[in-house]
């Protein structure tokens, strides 16, 4: 009995061994997403080397324009995790997702620091990018530090105090001891200098855990329970403010459905396109799609049929999904409907492109099955579907940006976070960019379906 | 463009198709008359289905003149499709619909008339003997009702020239049966059929002219008498004394015992099957999947 249940084995193993497509799923396939999840996660955590830590990119919008806050901005500059761009609008940046965050220095903010009565900057966040708000702050808080200690003095010591309503009895006593402790810190700081490197400034995996993101608010929490979104903000002396994803009465939306549902009507889409785009290969193998070339319309009316087909059905797949996550988890399908439409019947079209293109570039249905689940899985990676691009290290952002999934993430995330339209406001850029991306990637692929199709399914018989 | 019926329904000359270093077809001439039904056999590989798809509109050819009902396939593919039908070698037909739900999709894709639709439809069906399971899902047909419904499915848009690729293969004696009584009233109807098999009864008995093709190339034709004259045939299937065509054997046989010869007198003709051997040879031809 075991001889025969060797034999067996051995058969099995063969046959799986002929099968190229499980041998793709099995050995291939985790390797690849594994080295993805593995460089996108490095750069999260800094671990990736100085080279792949993310930048952030940071909106100033200088008010003051003295010689202070220039010299403010130039710091700033000089902070490795920091992308500095000064702007004369940072809010409208920030609430239409161009820039992670915003800093505004106050008018008056030079002669305040003169004075040792320094006004707040103001940070201006978007609560959809919470890590590079944790990016931000540990990167603004040795140069604000270094720039503010000695005109606060007792100003920032008191700031701190006051956070822990320290009785006013102790408090000489008290702000002396801060002040010592600074300056020790200091000294240690210097001490670490040379090996901390650009890395010291951000946040490790095991410092700063994200707890939750509900309500438009974004809450990290340090195992000492500190919260430095909160917290840090005020030890630094900035007015922090939310000013993406709210509405036009104010009212903050969801970050978290509004990114799955977007997820989930780009991935799923894709496989459902392709899985549409592989019965062309299935009627090619039961004969009938012979039979359909052999009528007089035949020709390119078989691959337009299917595109039709495809369309609607990934068409009724998007309704179905944004009418249930408008009705269950207050996706805002209506904040900005006739861009939703437009972005969902580009973005159908763009599948269908690729559907196709899939379709006519295999061989068989299970050759399909194999690649179209590879190049989506990791397409889906490296756009953004699966986990937020802020996190992933430069390189990795660039290669994502160039992938439809990324084009049509980002228009999502437009329309059903930022509330932007198709052309840009006073408050905000449009997503119309993007939609004309992806327009232009549509029309290329369908051209190229078109003619693979000609090539390979009429011409090659 | 309508042809009259004093042209060939098909007419090739010097045809030629290689795929990379085979050659596929190598300088084929036929000729398939009006109203008749050609058999067209050959060992695997030797160049029928390539030569059936290029007539079809279906292949484009490498050299040679065609000429299908008067039409150039390459030129004039719309047209012609419009005016042939091809029962292909595979089960073509939806399995999730209904028989109806394909007949009606086929002819409605082969562009007939919605007013013509269910009485073509209708028929189809009643010919097929699938009346009474229109509204069944072809996937729960037996071979045989799958075979006829897939003969069916090529003709509803009426055409004059049919294609017919092994039709009958894997089917039982009685739909087998059922599509040649099908095959013999549309040849009484006047229909020009093309016909490929394996099986040499089948040709026997539907067809009235064959065409041998080997390598490429027709090799012989005629009526299954004149295959059998050939030459190459007799020198093949060797001999003893032989009777030329149209002795009455009981009178000879009488004749020789009566000249006191001891002989065994029979018709020792060959069956297309012994002819097609005698003429494509016994080697294997193992066609590459």
């Amino acid at each position: 009995m075991l001889r025969t249940a060797l034999t067996l084995a051995q058969k099995d193993l063969r046959l799986f061994l002929r099968d190229r497509t499980a041998v793709l799923l099995a050995f291939l396939l985790p390797l690849v997403l594994g080295a993805v999840f593995g460089t996108a996660m490095g750069g999260m955590g800094g671990g990736g080397g100085g080279g792949s830590t993310p930048k952030v990119a940071l909106a100033v919008e200088d008010r003051d324009a003295s010689d202070t806050s220039r010299a403010l901005i130039v710091a700033l500059r000089g902070a490795d995790g920091l992308d500095v761009t000064e702007v004369p609008d940072a809010r409208r940046l920030v609430a239409g997702g161009d820039r992670a965050c915003g800093l505004v220095i106050p008018a008056g903010y030079g002669a305040g620091v003169a004075s040792g009565d320094v006004p707040d900057l103001a940070l201006l966040r978007d609560p959809s990018q919470v890590i590079s708000q944790q990016v931000v702050l540990f990167q603004l808080a040795p140069v604000l530090l270094q720039r503010q200690v000695d005109a606060l003095g007792d100003g920032m010591m008191g700031r701190v105090l006051d956070l822990i309503d320290f009785p006013a009895a102790g408090r000489a006593r008290a702000d002396a001891a801060l002040r010592d402790s600074y300056t020790q810190i200091e000294a240690v700081l210097a001490d670490l200098e040379p090996a901390a490197g650009a890395d010291a400034a951000t946040p490790s995996d095991a410092a700063v855990a994200p707890t939750a993101e509900a309500g438009g608010g974004a809450a990290t929490t340090t195992a000492s329970g500190f919260n430095p979104l909160e917290e840090l903000p005020r030890l630094l002396g900035l007015a922090s403010e939310n000013v993406a994803g709210k509405d036009e009465s104010g009212l903050a939306g969801s970050v978290g459905a509004s990114h799955a549902f977007a997820s989930m009507a780009v991935m799923m889409l894709l496989f459902g396109v392709v899985s549409a785009g592989g019965t062309l290969l299935q009627e090619r193998a039961e004969g009938t799609l012979t039979r359909l070339q052999l009528t007089p319309a035949a020709g390119h009316a078989v691959l337009i049929g299917k595109l039709l087909s495809i369309a609607a059905i990934a068409l009724t797949q998007l309704v179905l999904l944004f009418g249930f996550g408008a009705l269950a988890f207050d996706v805002p399908i209506f904040a900005q409907p006739v861009a939703l439409v437009v972005v969902s019947l580009v973005w159908v079209l763009l599948a269908d492109g690729i559907g196709l293109t899939f379709a006519v570039m295999c061989r068989s249905q299970k050759q399909l099955e194999g690649l179209s689940t590879l190049v989506i899985l990791v397409m889906s990676a490296v756009g953004g579907a699966w986990f937020p691009r802020e996190i992933t290290p430069e390189w990795f952002r660039a290669v994502g940006s160039v992938t439809p999934v990324a084009w049509a993430m980002d228009a999502y995330h437009g329309v059903l976070w930022y509330r932007k339209g198709l052309f840009p406001t006073a408050e905000l850029s449009g997503v119309g960019p993007l939609v004309l991306t992806m327009l232009v990637g549509a029309a290329l692929l369908i051209a190229l379906s078109f003619r693979l199709y000609r090539k390979r399914f009429v011409l090659a018989a | 463009m309508r042809t009259s019926n004093d042209t060939p329904a098909v007419h090739v000359t010097g045809l030629r198709r290689s795929f990379g270093a085979l050659r596929a077809v190598d300088g084929l001439d036929l000729e398939v008359r009006r109203g008749e039904a050609l058999g067209l056999l050959g060992p695997n590989g030797a160049g029928k289905t390539t030569t059936l798809r290029i007539l079809s509109t279906l292949a484009s050819r490498d050299g040679g003149e065609v000429r299908v009902l008067g039409l150039d396939p390459a030129t004039d593919g719309a047209a012609l499709r419009a005016r042939i039908g091809v029962v292909p070698q595979e089960i073509a037909l939806y399995s999730a619909l209904t028989a109806r739900e394909n007949l009606e999709f086929f002819a409605a894709a082969h562009g007939v008339p919605r007013a013509k639709l269910g009485a073509r439809v209708d028929w189809a069906l009643g010919v097929a003997g699938l009346a009474d399971r229109a509204r069944s899902r072809v996937e729960g047909f037996s071979g045989g009702m799958k075979r006829r419904l897939n003969i069916v499915a090529s003709m509803l848009h009426e055409p004059e020239l049919l294609f017919l690729d092994e039709p009958t293969a894997g089917v039982d004696p009685q739909s087998r049966n059922h599509v040649f009584d099908f095959v013999e009233a549309l040849r009484a109807e006047g229909l020009t059929l093309i016909y490929t098999t394996h099986l040499m009864g089948e040709v026997e008995r539907l067809c009235d002219r064959i065409v041998v093709m080997d390598r490429g190339r027709a090799v012989a034709a005629g009526t299954l008498a004149e295959l059998q004259e050939l030459p190459t045939v007799k020198r093949a299937l060797g001999a003893g004394l032989q009777l030329g065509a149209g002795v009455d054997l009981e009178r000879a046989a009488e004749t020789l015992r009566a000249a006191g010869i001891a002989a065994e007198v029979r018709d020792t003709r060959p069956g297309l099957e012994e002819v097609f051997l005698a003429l494509t040879g016994r080697a294997l031809r193992d066609e590459e999947a």
